[in-house]
């Protein structure tokens, strides 16, 4: 399984819909549609899974799925 | 024109009696008392509305440390709770106060509120705002996890404003709660102390609930608090708030 793919399980997991999505959805509103709490669930389960820090994307820009795979693919 | 004249004149008032609030709280609160329905026509609790004003702007003059001389009764059971505990409480009664029982508290504090801080918190208490995009409130959620996670106590209210919400049975209807706190629960395992502070003649008094144990069943615990809230206003019927009606359905 890819990185890439792993993260969109991720995120599929947490209840968006990555049909019509591309990697530069956001997260939220105006993407893909997850709320505070299911956003913060996925930066969870990215940390356990791939064993880098994701919270600290909360500080920065919008996050969209591109910022989880960059962040996924440093650690491997 | 002449009640938003009639507000802001009130409110003037409303500050200067607070200032003097730590002097003379019964006769200030007496006078709000008989000011209040003057002014606030169509709110459910005319005095909660006044008190809690004056409380509010108590605060942002003298902050919490007189506050709590002036009218906060003492209770025990405070610096004795165990930490984490997610501390919920609704918009009834004396909200305003509530920051009162920070201090007793026996590890750090973060207050999620939707608006910004009104006075100067106290060295162990940490404010987050919570309105704000997706992306900022899940800032604040995971922080309020980190506080969890390091053992201390996350305060925030159930009824929420705006937020992402979750249906439990309330007096033979639904109430919406906030799901954040139970979510938080869920992910934590730390437990829930609903409570509520309460206008007790001129005082204010701390009434805490049995703690609800984590579960990983959101649902359940929301059920766990709206029966405490329910059971609470059965005995305290005239202190149901517009807030909790506008949740109800």
């Amino acid at each position: 399984m890819t990185t890439t793919t792993e993260v969109h399980e991720i995120v599929r997991a947490r209840g968006a819909s990555l049909e019509h999505a591309t990697d530069d959805a956001p997260l939220g509103a105006n993407g893909l549609g997850l709320d505070s709490i299911a956003i913060a669930e996925v930066l969870l389960d990215c940390e356990r899974l791939f064993g880098v820090p994701f919270a600290d994307l909360l500080e920065g820009n919008t996050i969209t799925l591109r910022t989880l795979i960059e962040r996924a693919s440093s650690s491997r | 024109m002449i009640r938003q004249l009639r507000r802001r004149a009130f409110r003037a008032l409303v500050r200067a009696l607070a200032q003097n609030l730590h002097r003379a709280p019964r006769l200030v609160l007496r006078i709000a008392d008989v000011m209040a329905p003057f002014v606030f026509r169509r709110v459910l609790d005319r005095t909660v509305v006044m008190r809690n004003l004056i409380v509010a702007d108590h605060l942002r003059a003298f902050g919490y440390a007189r506050l709590r001389r002036s009218i906060a009764l003492p209770d025990a059971r405070i610096a004795k709770l165990p930490h984490p505990l997610i501390i919920g409480t609704f918009h009834l009664g004396a909200l305003a106060a509530v920051g009162s029982m920070f201090a007793e508290l026996p590890s750090n504090v973060l207050v999620l509120r939707a608006t910004p801080k009104f006075t100067k918190p106290l060295p162990h208490v940490t404010i987050e705002t919570t309105r704000g995009d997706e992306q900022h409130r899940a800032r604040v959620f995971h922080r309020a996890i980190q506080f969890l996670q390091d053992g201390h106590f996350v305060f925030v209210p159930l009824d929420p404003e705006e937020s992402a919400r979750l249906a439990a049975p309330f007096r033979g209807r639904t109430l919406q709660l906030a799901r954040g706190p139970f979510a938080l629960a869920r992910i934590t395992g730390a437990p829930i102390l609903p409570m509520i502070a309460r206008w007790n003649g001129w005082s204010v008094e701390l009434v805490l609930g049995e703690i609800i144990p984590a579960s990983s069943d959101e649902a359940q615990l929301a059920a766990a608090a709206a029966k405490w809230l329910e059971d609470y206003l059965d005995r305290h019927p005239s202190e149901i708030s517009e807030r909790v009606i506008a949740l109800t359905s």
